[in-house]
């Protein structure tokens, strides 16, 4: 006769362990992409992975004399609000141009005669030329164009190469604008239409 | 395969690329108009006179991954937000100065730590009120354009262009009214005006000989 041990308590439920795991696995996860957006690209460009922050590539003083000469350009075509900075570039002997055109300071448009629809040609010709004569040592010019309330609508920037070969009709004004960049996703995100692209998607 | 509803999506963001800039009348939006249709061909979103909605994903896609990674071309895109920065700073030193506040130049330093004019401000202000530290400032100063100077900066024009800006600001100080001794010369309106004759003196070197210890 065999005697079968009955095991007169009832095994203990593992309790909740299955619904930590199922709930940690996510919170771990969103917090490592979070922190991979957030903290990944300094650490990779502190590395020397990635290119250097905005911040630390412009971090010198603008070049006052260089700012002031450029937006002599637009003033002396009677174009009101706009202003130019002209900023070093950390670690190359270049500089940068960025042109506010801003509405919020009285930007009404590149021809406020309507007279001349060679402005544009010749604001770039004038930026070529003060560039050459008074070696500001341009790398690119960035274009800012602001609403009446200040913010930035859209964006575009150009490799001073291009800004020359445009000036000196080496490439008409079709081709310069073909080779230009645009900052798609910010001029996206302020006409609000995030969700249109996600449509596309 | 193209979906009509798709064909619509992007011909709206094309069409309201150009027409929401407001900022833009005339002759700016014919230019515009121009730029995004040139730039859309090339980018391959327009070909043909058709539409190529598809194609936005990859743009879109390319254009966030430039910005995760910092390409060159999105880095002088936040360069944009740095000349606000420029700005937001600038406007807090002039009102540091309209009001003998150091803690607000203290932040505009601290918004843009090797902005040398903002050293300069601080320097100023400081001599100003009569206070020792605008010593160290100017120091500060100074070594950050000899950094620029190493990384390829036209010594005799960044040094030109900080003395001017230099000589011009302690001018305007000299020029505040002190209201505590309001008959005769305060002490920190003599150091300032002797440091100024000092700085002046440089300046006219530059102009006359096209050089200055500073860039020896």
């Amino acid at each position: 006769m065999s005697e079968t041990i009955q095991n007169p308590t009832q095994p203990k439920k593992k309790r909740g362990r299955g619904c930590l795991t199922c709930l940690l696995i996510p919170i771990i996860t969103i917090l490592c992409l979070v922190s991979a957006y957030f903290v990944g690209p300094r650490i990779a460009s502190w590395l020397g992975i990635f290119g250097m922050e905005a911040e630390e590539v412009y971090e010198a003083a603008p070049d006052l004399a260089s700012s002031e000469s450029l937006t002599e350009t637009f003033s002396q075509l009677g174009i009101p609000g706009v202003r130019v900075y002209v900023l070093p570039i950390k670690g190359e002997p270049t500089q940068g141009a960025f042109i506010i055109l801003d509405a919020s300071a009285g930007y009404k448009g590149m021809d406020p005669l309507n007279s001349n629809n060679n402005a544009f040609l010749m604001i770039m010709k004038d930026i070529a030329a003060r560039n050459r004569n008074e070696n500001i040592r341009l790398a690119h010019v960035t274009v800012d164009y602001r609403d009446e309330e200040g913010n930035t609508a859209t964006a575009f920037t150009a490799d001073q190469d291009l800004v020359e070969r445009f000036a000196d009709g080496l490439i008409t004004q079709q081709e310069f604008f073909a080779q230009i960049e645009i900052d798609v996703m910010h001029t996206l995100r302020y006409l609000g239409i995030d969700g249109l692209l996600e449509e596309i998607r | 395969m193209k979906t009509t509803k798709q064909k619509f999506i992007l011909i709206l963001i094309l069409s309201l690329l150009i027409l929401s800039l407001s900022a833009c009348e005339g002759s700016d939006l014919d230019l515009l108009e121009m730029a995004f249709e040139a730039w859309a061909e090339e980018e391959g979103l327009y070909e043909d006179g058709e539409y190529k909605p598809d194609h936005i994903v990859e743009v879109a896609v390319v254009d966030f991954l430039g910005k995760i990674t910092n390409t060159e071309e999105s880095v002088r895109f936040d360069g944009i937000a740095v000349v606000r920065d420029i700005d937001a700073a600038d406007a807090l030193a002039k009102e540091a100065k309209e009001e003998s506040d150091e803690k607000k130049i203290k932040e505009a330093i601290k918004l843009r730590p090797y902005d040398w004019r903002l050293r300069e401000q601080h320097a100023a202000l400081t001599l100003f009120e009569d206070d020792i530290d605008g010593g160290y400032e100017i120091m500060d100063s100074n070594a950050i354009i000899k950094d620029q100077i190493k990384n390829g900066a036209d010594c005799l024009n960044l040094r030109t262009q900080q003395l001017e800006y230099r000589v011009e600001l302690l001018q305007e100080y000299i020029e505040i009214d002190n209201p505590d001794n309001k008959a005769g010369q305060t002490l920190s309106q003599y150091e300032m005006k002797k440091d100024q004759l000092s700085y002046q003196e440089e300046l006219q070197e530059i102009y006359a000989t096209g050089q200055t210890s500073f860039c020896k």
